[in-house]
């Protein structure tokens, strides 16, 4: 392994930090950078903290089906969704130049905010399992897991606007057009992903 | 530099800017309510969505009561 290798994956794995740091303070310009780099390496990076997280869960509660099972079923969904809106804007756009790499990078970082709620939902079930009362204590627990988690919804909805926005190129209207058809792709899917005890919330 | 090395790079500056086509609503209203709300989130939206998360969870307790603490044992079991 020569050392322009090893500085070039140190580079990268320095850059997946800084830009998941940069991705909670200043969104709009982190994921501009990342549509135009084509960086494999922090995607393999991507996907590897997905199959840890995998494997930290299933030692925390265990799963139903082993959790390469599901690794790969979630790395087959991200392919999906690149795949459906590359898709889209290839139809929309006539256009047969769409840059893969950053298309990937760019969904593989709209990936972060639902790993780290999934991380920290894992952490919190191991260290306060529910179910929740309504004590004091439970109330203000709820109230706090809420904010959280609507303040991670925000966040994803935020970084999968740009997301998309960066990947097809769509404005406003077509990028909620585009939302929509998608989510009445996956709603009825998690739902069949469900009824296998697959996924109890899909990791999208 | 020389001139036209200094055009390049405006040119080549420019089109990394407009590289996307700016939104646009179709109604000039909305638009610019378009464009007043993106605005503070295009940099440190973190300022806005913590306080509006808490808001939106106390409001919800507010409104809802115990269900929200029946929602978070749900949640809680989500992953």
């Amino acid at each position: 392994m020569d050392f322009d290798m090893i500085s070039r994956t140190s580079s990268s794995v320095f850059l997946f930090f800084s830009r998941i740091f940069r991705l909670i303070f200043s969104p709009y310009k982190t994921m501009r950078s990342i549509a135009e780099d084509d960086d494999v390496v922090q995607l393999i990076l991507i996907i590897v903290s997905i199959g840890g997280y995998y494997y930290i869960a299933d030692n925390l509660r265990q799963y139903f089906h082993h959790p390469i099972v599901l690794f790969g079923l979630t790395t087959l969904h991200f392919l999906l969704t690149v795949g459906f809106f590359v898709f889209l804007r290839m139809s929309t756009k006539n256009s047969s130049q769409v840059k893969i790499k950053p298309a990937l990078l760019l969904f593989g970082y709209a990936l972060i905010p639902t790993l780290v709620w999934f991380l920290v939902n894992s952490w919190l079930f191991y260290l306060l399992p529910p179910p929740r009362t309504i004590s004091f204590l439970g109330k203000g627990f709820s109230i706090l897991y809420i904010s959280f988690s609507l303040a991670i919804l925000f966040w994803k909805v935020i970084v999968m606007y740009l997301a998309v926005r960066y990947v097809t190129r769509f404005t406003f209207f077509r990028i909620v057009y585009s939302m929509v058809l998608y989510l009445a792709c996956v709603i009825p899917y998690s739902l069949f992903l469900y009824s296998l005890r697959l996924f109890r919330i899909p990791f999208l | 530099m020389s001139q036209s090395s200094y055009l390049k790079k405006l040119d080549l500056e420019l089109e990394r800017i407009f590289e996307l086509q700016p939104n646009n609503l179709h109604v000039p209203a909305l638009t610019y309510m378009y464009k007043k709300l993106t605005r503070p989130l295009k940099s440190l939206p973190i300022v806005y969505i913590v306080p509006l998360s808490i808001g939106s969870a106390i409001f919800m307790y507010l409104v809802f009561g115990p269900m929200v603490v029946r929602l978070v044992s749900l949640l809680q079991y989500g992953f």
